[in-house]
């Protein structure tokens, strides 16, 4: 042979042997995880998927993160639209509508099924429900977080004031935060104010119900917001809040300093959230602070905070996603997930064990949330709901620091979103 | 008569000066906000009042940027998609304005105004065609997508800057290059591009501002998290606690710190073509 030859023999024998090594790498399944959060929230599902990676070895997961929510939607909106998705990603039930209109998701109910890992019982049903479109399981939720108030243990104790505790209502709330407002050097300017809250649909909506009002015409298939006179009198208590109690930030304050900023300043008695603000909160160590749950008017009842996982249509590794869903929500992933703080498991037997209410951290009634699951509504299901969000938030943070009154109030959201809601599909 | 002229053009120079300072205070103003925050320390909540020199400023949130491995890599990313775009970019936009510069008049005319529109197109309408060319191209999963904008000359505004430069050199210019038997290249290389330098170091300067600052490539075309440019890595940092908040702005100080170099080097120019 000659050296010319011998020099393609093992150009041929390299090649070959490249090749049988990334036949090798192919039987290993890479899938990519889009989720978006904070940091800490990050490095929480990072730890997930680091511990599936190690707990198998047929699939490889990616995680691909983003910090905030619209940049998840823009980027999934894009690779859907091009024919690259990820295989999965995890969002919110108030976002996740206007991909299921599109036939993006893969239904998980049959996976989920045919599961020996999980099964629908293993999760609040509150949760589930959400994310279900047109019958069927869309996605599988991960936690089942709530509207609750944190409050300022130490500000309480100052102002002789009772603490917060299941069975308070909205009247104990607003007593509370004007017994709290003060202007310590009396320079006409409000150093401390008794609550933070945003001033949007997704926290107008639980005093809504709570006052037995409906927010839109019909549960199930709603065709526009129908605030009816409870609803409209709910609203105007929460406008007072700004307007009339003075008991909550200015615009431009909040605008300055935001409200978990200045809960964390001590400038704050109160403030309304989910449970996301907890890792956060936890960093406060110069005063006492405690959870309470959402006070209602009339009845008890708060509004559901939830993500899921969801498998996308276009995925061409579905059943290597379903293997990631069924790690993620089991009790290895889950725990993870609630040891870093913020999430309220969707697995019931993780929310109930030490992993979420750990006795030996802040809040120290984390059951809280565990108690409010049953009493949790959530808001309408449909394609075009963040559009609605973004109308209705609009409308209402006017009002709220501007001093409009309900009804003028529910007549503009009802008039602005009807297009929205035509629009919609569920 | 000294002693009345003297006083006036003081004055004069003075009141020259005025607005350009004020400006200069205006612009820098946020810069020195963001410089000062960046020196607080983490794990405090962030101040209620205007707080010049924060308690206990230290330069220790830049060491812990750079102890974090996420950042180091994103701005190496940064530095390593800018130093393949700006130059192959430039070069690209340098031709393509070459081309409509010295093209036969109804030819020139058609690039131009096809240059104009592709310039005028949202560049949002052309993401969805871009992830598919890029995903027929199979370069998804690599960081061939940051880096493409490079092929049609990073902006077509940096096109049209070309073309503006090398066609108001003197058409004589051209024609004794040609006479000298220098072919298209040639005269390219050796006439027009020598003639408008300033023009290339501006247009390499805005290729580099549009590259190190986009956020959208990396955000819609990358999938792999390693590939992740600085831009991409500052939005994870401004969603950091309020606590530590003061770590986003040293990443802020430290993106910052190369376009104000860069606009630095490139004023000599700008000022040599506006005199």
């Amino acid at each position: 042979m000659t050296r010319r030859g011998r020099s393609v023999v093992a150009l041929v024998l390299v090649v070959s042997v490249a090749a049988a090594c990334d036949d090798g790498q192919d039987e290993v399944t890479r899938i990519t995880v889009m989720v978006s959060g904070d940091p800490e929230e990050i490095e929480a599902y990072r730890a997930v998927i680091t511990a599936f990676n190690r707990s198998q070895t047929g699939i490889d997961a990616d995680l691909l993160p983003f910090a905030d929510r619209d940049d998840l939607i823009v980027r999934l909106s894009t690779s859907i639209a091009g024919g690259e998705p990820p295989d999965l990603f995890l969002m919110n039930y108030r976002y996740y509508g206007q991909f299921a209109a599109r036939d993006a998701l893969e239904p998980v109910d049959t996976y989920l099924e045919g599961s020996e890992a999980s099964s629908a019982g293993d999760f609040f049903g509150t949760a589930m429900t959400p994310f279900q479109w047109q019958g069927r399981q869309v996605c599988l939720p991960q936690n089942v977080s709530s509207l609750v108030v944190y409050y300022n243990a130490d500000r309480f104790a100052e102002a002789g004031l009772p603490l917060p505790a299941e069975g308070w209502t909205w009247d104990d709330m607003v007593r509370s935060a004007r017994a709290l407002t003060r202007d310590d050097d009396g320079d006409g300017t409000t150093d401390v104010y008794g609550l933070g809250v945003d001033p949007e649909i997704i926290r107008l909506a639980p005093l809504i119900w709570s006052n037995g009002g409906s927010l839109v015409d019909d549960e199930a298939a709603p065709t526009r917001f129908d605030f009816d006179a409870p609803a409209v009198t709910a609203m105007q208590r929460f406008i007072d809040l700004r307007s009339l109690h003075e008991v909550t930030p200015t615009d431009e304050e909040a605008e300055s300093e935001d409200l978990e900023t200045r809960f964390l300043n001590d400038r704050l008695g109160m403030l309304m959230e989910s449970r996301r603000v907890v890792p956060t909160l936890r960093t406060i160590s110069s005063f006492g602070w405690d959870v309470a749950p959402f006070p209602g008017m009339r009845e008890r009842v708060s509004v559901l905070h939830s993500d899921a996982y969801c498998i996308t249509a276009g995925s061409d590794a579905k059943d290597a996603s379903w293997r990631f869903i069924e790690f993620a929500l089991g009790p290895d992933g889950q725990r993870i997930t609630a040891e870093a703080g913020r999430t309220v498991p969707s697995l019931r037997s993780v929310a109930d064990s030490d992993a979420f209410l750990e006795p030996a951290a802040l809040p120290s009634h984390s059951e809280v949330f565990l108690d409010q699951i049953p009493r949790l509504r959530s808001v309408p299901i449909v394609s075009t709901w963040p559009e609605i969000e973004d109308v209705a938030n609009g409308i209402i943070e006017e009002a709220y620091y501007g001093g409009g009154g309900a009804l003028e109030v529910a007549v503009e959201l009802t008039l602005q979103t009807r297009e929205l809601f035509r629009r919609a599909e569920r | 008569m000294r002693m009345e002229v003297a006083p006036r053009g003081a004055l004069g120079r003075i009141a020259r000066r005025v607005p350009a300072v004020a400006i200069l205070v205006l612009f820098l103003a946020p810069l020195a906000f963001v410089l000062l925050g960046s020196l607080r320390p983490t794990g405090t909540p962030p101040p209620t009042t205007l707080d010049l020199v924060p308690d206990g400023a230290s330069l220790s949130n830049y060491g812990d940027l750079f102890e974090r491995p996420t950042f180091r890599r994103q701005t190496l990313n940064s530095l390593v998609v800018a130093a393949v775009t700006v130059p192959v970019g430039t070069l690209v936009a340098s031709w393509a304005g070459f081309s409509i510069a010295r093209l036969p008049r109804r030819a020139s005319m058609v690039l131009l105004v096809l240059t104009i529109v592709a310039a005028a197109i949202p560049v949002t309408a052309l993401f969805v065609g871009r992830l598919v060319l890029f995903r027929i191209a199979g370069v998804t999963d690599t960081p061939i997508p940051l880096i493409a904008p490079a092929l049609i000359g990073v902006s077509p505004l940096l096109a049209l800057l070309f073309a503006w430069g090398y066609a108001s050199i003197p058409r004589e210019t051209y024609d004794l290059a040609r006479e000298f038997g220098l072919g298209p290249l040639a005269t390219w290389w050796r006439v027009a591009m020598p003639l408008r330098i300033g023009v290339a170091a501006v247009a390499a300067a805005i290729a580099f501002l549009l590259t190190w600052g986009d956020v959208l490539h990396p955000l819609l075309f990358v999938y792999d998290e390693r590939w992740f440019t600085l831009p991409l890595g500052m939005t994870s940092l401004a969603a950091l606690p309020p606590t530590d908040q003061s770590l986003m702005l040293a990443a802020a100080v430290v993106a910052t710190a190369p376009v104000i170099l860069t606009a630095f080097i490139v004023q000599r120019f700008v000022a040599e073509g506006t005199r």
